[in-house]
C-alpha cells in the first residue's frame, strides 16, 4: 500500500518534471506539453516502475488523475474578469472633446427669451410680430429661417381664414378691428350669432383662447407648447429643428423622448458628450464580434471605449471593422449606441453614417468578460442567445479545441496502451535500475512522436471532414 | 499473435516518424520502414541457440536486402503532410484568447490587454520538431537512397549487403533478452548512430570520392568489421 503511493507521488513529480522541461527548454506549448509529459508518465510507470506486471494499474490511475485535473484547471481558472478600467487619458480627452466641439448649440437668455417671445406671439395669433423679432434676431440661421418660414406658413393660413370670413360675414372688417383692438368681449359679443359659420367659429374661439391665456398662464404655456410642437412637426422632427428648439428650451426635452431616441441612433449630438468629464473611464483594447448588415460577421476592435459620467452613450477612438474577407474599415471616432454604430461623414460635422448592428453596446462592453470565465453554465444559455455571433466565432471554437483536447488524450491513452502491451507481452520482465538511462530518453524520445503524431493525425482527420 | 502485434507496432512507430516530415516520398517511406524493421526486429531476443541464430539472421538479411532491391521499383511520388499544422492551441488559464478571422491568426493577450495580429499560419511557438533536422534528414537520405540504385551487380552491392549484415549483426549484439525496452534503447541509441556513422564514412562514401583506387582495401576493412561483430554475436550467444 505504501509502496504504490511512492510510486505515485513519483510518477506525478516525473510528470510535472517533464512538462516543466519541455516547457522551458523545449518551448511547447501548454496542450502539446501536457499530452507528451501526460504519454512520457504512462510509458514510465507502465514499462519501468511497473515492468514485471500486466495489470497497469498505475498507468490508469495516472489516466484518471489526469482527466480529472485537467477538467478542474479548466473549471478553476476560469476567473471572473475585469477590463482594466482607467480614467481618460488627456490626449483621449482632448480628441472626444473636439469631437463634440462644434456640435454645441448655444443660445444666451436674451436669445432664449427672444425664441419664447416669438412663440408666445404665435400662440397669440399676433404672426406680425413674431415675424419682425425674427427678423431683428441676432442669431440668423438655418433655425431662425424655418422657425420665420412657419411663422409665415401660419400668417398665410390665417390670411385665408380672414378673407373667407370677410366673404361670409357681413361687416366682419368692421367687428375684426375690436380684435384687433384687444376688445375680446365686444368681439364675442358681435360674433356670437355667427357660431354656426365655419369661419365664424374660429375666429370666435381665437378670441375665447386669447381671453384665457389672459387669464390663466397655465393655458398660455400650453398654447405656446402647442405651437413649439406643431412648428417641430411641420420639420417631421427634423434633427437640426428638434436640437435647435431642445437647446432653447431644455425643459421639455422629456416630452420628444422617443424622437431623441429614433435621432440618437443615426446622429451624434452635443447631449452626448454632456457626461465626457475627466474623470471619464477608458477601456483599452476591447473587441467583439457582431452582425453588420452588409458585410455579416465581423469582428470589432476599438483601441480605447471612453464611458461617460452618465454611461451613455460609449465612444469609441480607432475602430477597426474587419470582416470576413479580411477588409479593414478604420473609424476613428464614433458613438456606440446600444444598436448601432454612429460616425461622422468626412470632416463635416452635420451627416453622419450608422450600421445598425444589434447589442453592440453590451457585446462590446462583455466580450472579453465572459471569454475568460469559459466555464461558467451561462455560457450555453444565455450567451448563445443575447451574444450570438461572438458564441459562434470564440467561444465555440474554444469548446471545440477542449474537447478536440480530451479526444487527443483518449486516443494518446489507446497508442499509449497498444505500445505498453507490445513491449510487455514480449519480454514481461523487470529490468534492473543499471538499465534505467537510455530507456529514460528513448520513452522521452516515443512521447514527444507519439504526441505530434497524435495531434497531427487528428487534425488530419478533421481536415479531411472538414472538406 | 505477437507477430501482429510488431507489424501494427512498426506500423503506428513509422506513421509516426514520417508525421515529423513535411513531406514523403514513395521510396523514402520504404527505405525507412525497411530500417525500422531492421533495428526494431524482435525476433533476435529469443534466439538461444546457433541454429536459432542463423535462421533469424537469414531472415531478416532476406527481407531487408528484398526491401532495398525493392527501393529500384518504386514510384516517384510524394505525399505532403507539411500542410496540417501540429497544433491544439489551448490553455485552461486563458492568459491569451486565440482565435482565427479572414484566415489570419489574432490573438487577445489578457495580461496586457492587447490584440495581436499573426501573420503567419502559426498562433503558438512551433515545437522544436519542426526544426530543420528533418529536412535535412530527409535530403540526406534521399541522396543516399538515389545511391543504392545502381542497376546491376556490382562492388556497391556487396558493401550495401556487408552494411546491412553488420547493422543486423549489432542489433543482435545490443538486444539482451530480458526486456524489449532495454533492447530498443540500446538500438536507438548505438546500432542507428553506427548506421550512419557508418554509411557516411565506411561502407559508401569513400568509393565515391578518394579511395576508388583502393577498393579491395576498404572491402577488406568491411569484411573484418563484419567477422568482428559475428564473434561479438557468439559471444553474445553463449552468455
Amino acid at each position: 500500500m505504501k509502496k504504490s503511493i511512492i510510486k505515485l507521488i513519483f510518477l506525478i513529480a516525473i510528470q510535472i518534471a517533464a512538462y516543466l522541461a519541455l516547457t522551458t527548454f523545449l518551448k511547447f506549448p501548454f496542450a502539446e506539453a501536457f499530452l507528451t509529459s501526460f504519454i512520457f508518465v504512462l510509458f514510465i510507470g507502465a514499462l519501468i516502475l511497473e515492468g514485471s506486471i500486466n495489470k497497469n494499474t498505475t498507468v490508469y490511475i495516472m489516466s484518471i488523475f489526469n482527466l480529472v485535473f485537467i477538467l478542474l484547471l479548466f473549471i478553476f481558472s476560469s476567473s471572473r474578469y475585469e477590463p482594466s478600467k482607467t480614467f481618460i487619458s488627456n490626449s483621449n480627452y482632448e480628441k472626444v472633446r473636439e469631437q463634440g466641439k462644434g456640435l454645441l448649440i448655444n443660445y444666451s437668455r436674451r436669445e432664449k427669451i427672444e425664441f419664447l417671445k416669438v412663440f408666445a406671439k404665435i400662440a397669440y395669433y399676433d404672426f406680425n410680430n413674431a415675424a419682425s423679432i425674427l427678423k431683428k434676431a441676432s442669431h440668423q440661421n438655418l433655425y431662425n429661417e424655418r422657425l420665420h418660414t412657419y411663422v409665415l406658413k401660419r400668417w398665410d393660413e390665417y390670411r385665408k381664414e380672414l378673407d373667407q370670413a370677410v366673404a361670409l360675414i357681413p361687416d366682419f372688417k368692421k367687428i375684426y378691428q375690436l380684435l384687433k383692438k384687444n376688445d375680446l368681449t365686444g368681439f364675442m359679443q358681435n360674433m356670437r350669432d355667427f357660431q354656426d359659420n365655419a369661419s365664424g367659429k374660429f375666429f370666435y374661439q381665437i378670441a375665447r383662447k386669447k381671453m384665457m391665456m389672459k387669464d390663466n398662464s397655465k393655458v398660455l404655456t400650453k398654447a405656446i407648447f402647442d405651437e413649439i410642437n406643431g412648428f417641430l412637426n411641420s420639420y417631421q422632427f427634423e434633427k437640426e429643428t428638434l436640437f435647435h428648439t431642445l437647446a432653447l428650451f431644455p425643459h421639455i426635452r422629456k416630452n420628444y423622448r422617443s424622437q431623441v431616441i429614433a435621432l440618437d441612433r443615426q446622429t451624434i449630438s452635443a447631449y452626448d458628450f454632456t457626461g465626457l468629464t475627466k474623470r471619464a473611464h477608458q477601456y483599452s483594447n476591447m473587441l467583439t464580434v457582431a452582425h453588420h448588415p452588409k458585410s455579416g460577421d465581423v469582428l470589432v476592435f476599438s483601441k480605447a471605449i471612453i464611458e461617460s459620467d452618465n454611461l451613455y452613450p460609449l465612444f469609441a477612438l480607432d475602430l477597426q471593422i474587419i470582416d470576413k474577407e479580411g477588409k479593414v474599415f478604420v473609424i476613428d471616432f464614433a458613438k456606440i449606441t446600444p444598436n448601432s454604430l454612429v460616425f461622422f461623414k468626412g470632416n463635416h460635422k452635420d451627416t453622419f453614417y450608422h450600421i445598425p448592428m444589434t447589442g453592440i453596446y453590451n457585446k462590446l462592453e462583455n466580450t472579453l468578460k465572459l471569454i475568460k470565465s469559459p466555464m461558467t453554465p451561462f455560457w450555453f444559455t444565455s450567451y448563445k442567445k443575447d451574444f450570438p455571433e461572438v458564441y459562434q466565432h470564440l467561444i465555440k471554437p474554444f469548446w471545440n479545441k477542449l474537447l478536440k483536447f480530451l479526444v487527443i488524450l483518449g486516443v494518446a491513452f489507446a497508442l499509449v496502451m497498444f505500445t505498453i502491451r507490445y513491449f510487455k507481452t514480449v519480454f514481461p520482465r523487470k529490468i534492473s535500475a543499471y538499465f534505467h538511462l537510455l530507456p529514460f530518453f528513448l520513452l522521452m524520445i516515443m512521447s514527444i512522436i507519439y504526441s505530434h503524431f497524435v495531434i497531427k493525425s487528428f487534425n488530419l482527420v478533421l481536415h479531411l471532414f472538414n472538406r | 499473435m505477437k507477430v501482429i502485434k510488431l507489424f501494427i507496432f512498426i506500423f503506428i512507430f513509422s506513421l509516426s516518424i514520417f508525421f515529423l516530415f513535411p513531406e514523403v516520398n514513395l521510396k523514402f517511406v520504404l527505405f525507412n520502414m525497411t530500417l525500422i524493421l531492421l533495428f526494431f526486429f524482435p525476433f533476435y531476443y529469443w534466439v538461444n541457440s546457433l541454429k536459432s541464430f542463423f535462421i533469424t539472421l537469414a531472415i531478416v538479411f532476406i527481407i531487408t536486402a528484398g526491401l532495398f532491391f525493392l527501393l529500384r521499383y518504386t514510384p516517384d511520388k510524394t505525399v505532403a503532410l507539411g500542410k496540417i499544422q501540429p497544433t491544439l492551441n489551448i490553455e485552461p488559464t486563458i492568459n491569451n484568447m486565440q482565435f482565427e478571422w479572414n484566415n489570419q491568426n489574432y490573438e487577445y493577450d489578457f495580461s496586457k490587454q492587447q490584440l495581436l495580429l499573426h501573420k503567419q499560419k502559426k498562433i503558438s511557438e512551433p515545437l522544436f520538431i519542426h526544426s530543420s533536422i528533418f529536412t535535412q534528414y530527409y535530403l540526406n537520405s534521399n541522396h543516399f537512397i538515389n545511391k543504392l540504385l545502381f542497376k546491376k551487380f556490382s562492388k556497391e552491392t556487396i558493401s550495401t549487403l556487408l552494411w546491412l549484415l553488420s547493422i543486423i549483426l549489432l542489433s543482435f549484439i545490443c538486444s539482451q533478452s530480458s526486456s524489449l525496452l532495454v533492447s530498443y534503447s540500446n538500438i536507438v541509441f548505438l546500432v542507428i548512430p553506427y548506421a550512419v556513422f557508418s554509411a557516411k564514412w565506411i561502407f559508401f562514401a569513400p568509393y565515391l570520392t578518394l579511395l576508388k583506387p583502393v577498393f579491395a582495401f576498404m572491402l577488406y576493412i568491411q569484411i573484418i568489421l563484419v567477422v568482428v561483430f559475428l564473434g561479438l554475436s557468439f559471444i553474445r550467444l553463449r552468455h
